[in-house]
């Protein structure tokens, strides 16, 4: 070693945040921030990556076709109008849940004051907007699924509104008491208590239908 | 536990929304109560179906759709802020709005200080219209004060005779009290003339004077003592 050499070490130091983004994550902040700035394509972009969830949450809500995609409209045209009100640390997916609860709240009413009936998935009259399900070995399956489906779907009409929106966040999109709470503006207790009855109502009608089927069978 | 409480915890003993130690007793108790194992296992089997409530596979061209009226939607709002994102955006940072109700509830009370020393003042300038005495000309109230006084002292008074008088003064100096404008006529009625006595006897009449924190108001005490006699309860009577 030369005379007069010191010896250099270099150290970088990185700190990473709390929270490490997942590409995905990372993708939809980068369209979020430049849809809130009036960039329509990178909005295009957000209604890919959540038109499922909100279809699917929609329907289960208000359980039926039409509905769903009116309400679905409906969510992405106040995500777009409150888009600017998003604040990059917060849950991207359970806000649009919030704006998508309050819509469906808005149509159930609006529904029970025209005293519309629940219409039944089977009874639909487009069947071209269903793809045929590719994972059902046999029809039979497809059969029971079907019925199953139309099972629930009948329990979850005789819920009220804030039941069906709390039983459907827990048990169904699998959020905690707390998330549910802060989607439904409410407390944890009144979820729990919300879900309890909503689980007990599924349970209760579930029984009697079996054991009409049963009797029927017999 | 009883199995009428453990039926009510089941619904969210199953999604597992019990605190541990609940959980665990209700577990406990299933274990050994038939009944309560089989309810706890009807209530799993329709939350699995609701687990499997999933929704239709809607196809490609439903999604389109909702895209494309969602976009032509959009581009045919205008670029205009509404009233109530206006009146939002107000509120954003929220320092602002912070500091905009500091200023308002100072500004508040600074009215509240302010306000009542106004409305004494123009208390202070109305009149009271008593029909027994003569008009009196308007004039500041110290001068109406010090006109009061000289009449008092130099005027000769009259003896009390009877309770009503009394009760009649009483509700005459509240009304001094109230406004410094009726000093004056009040002093009238303080002293009426006794019908049957025609030589008034003097009084002597000790006059106490405090002043307020507000310059124009001032509480001017008067107390009656008769020298011949000092009725029990009656020794110093002010307003």
């Amino acid at each position: 070693m030369p005379s007069g050499a010191h010896d250099m070490a270099l150290a970088i130091e990185i700190q990473l945040p709390v929270k490490v983004l997942s590409k995905n994550q990372t993708s939809l902040a980068h369209f979020i921030e430049r849809a809130a700035a009036g960039d329509k394509a990178a909005f295009e972009q957000i209604m890919i990556q959540s038109e499922q969830r909100v279809m699917a949450m929609t329907w289960r809500l208000l359980g039926n076709e039409a509905d769903a995609r009116d309400a679905s409209q409906e969510v992405f045209l106040r995500v777009y109008r409150y888009l600017k009100t998003f604040k990059q640390d917060q849950d991207f997916f359970a806000w649009i849940y919030t704006i998508t609860v309050n819509v469906c709240r808005n149509f159930s009413t609006k529904r029970q004051q025209h005293n519309e009936r629940f219409t039944s998935l089977t009874i639909d009259d487009n069947e071209d907007n269903f793809e045929s399900p590719h994972d059902e070995a046999n029809a039979e399956d497809a059969l029971i699924n079907n019925q199953q489906r139309e099972l629930i779907a009948r329990a979850m009409a005789t819920l009220p509104q804030k039941e069906r929106a709390s039983i459907v966040l827990r048990d169904i999109e699998g959020l905690s008491t707390e998330e549910v709470a802060r989607i439904m503006k409410s407390s944890s207790t009144t979820v729990r208590s919300q879900i309890s009855s909503a689980r007990k109502k599924i349970k209760i009608y579930c029984e009697r239908y079996l054991n009409m089927k049963g009797a029927d069978v017999s | 536990m009883n199995c009428k409480h453990v039926q009510e915890l089941l619904p969210l003993h199953v999604g597992g929304d019990l605190e541990a130690k609940r959980a665990q007793l209700v577990n406990a108790h299933t274990q050994t109560c038939a009944e309560c194992n089989a309810a706890a296992e009807a209530y799993r089997s329709s939350r699995r179906l609701m687990q499997q409530f999933a929704p239709p596979q809607f196809s490609e061209s439903v999604y389109a759709e909702l895209r494309q009226n969602v976009l032509r939607e959009i581009s045919h709002q205008p670029n205009r802020v509404s009233l109530s994102e206006l009146i939002a955006g107000l509120f954003q940072p929220r320092w602002t709005w912070v500091a905009a109700t500091a200023v308002l509830i100072l500004v508040l009370g600074l009215a509240i200080l302010v306000g009542p020393r106004k409305s004494v003042e123009s208390n202070l300038e109305t009149k009271v219209e008593d029909p027994s005495v003569a008009p009196t000309p308007v004039s500041p109230l110290k001068d109406r004060v010090k006109l009061a006084l000289n009449a008092r002292v130099s005027s000769p008074t009259v003896r009390w005779n009877s309770t009503a008088s009394r009760a009649q003064r009483v509700v005459h100096s509240t009304r001094v009290m109230k406004t410094g404008v009726s000093v004056e006529t009040a002093r009238h009625r303080l002293m009426p003339k006794s019908p049957n006595n025609s030589e008034p006897t003097l009084e002597k009449t000790v006059r106490l004077e405090m002043q307020t924190k507000d310059p124009n108001i001032r509480i001017i005490w008067f107390t009656h003592q008769r020298p011949e006699e000092n009725l029990p309860g009656e020794s110093s009577k002010g307003f």
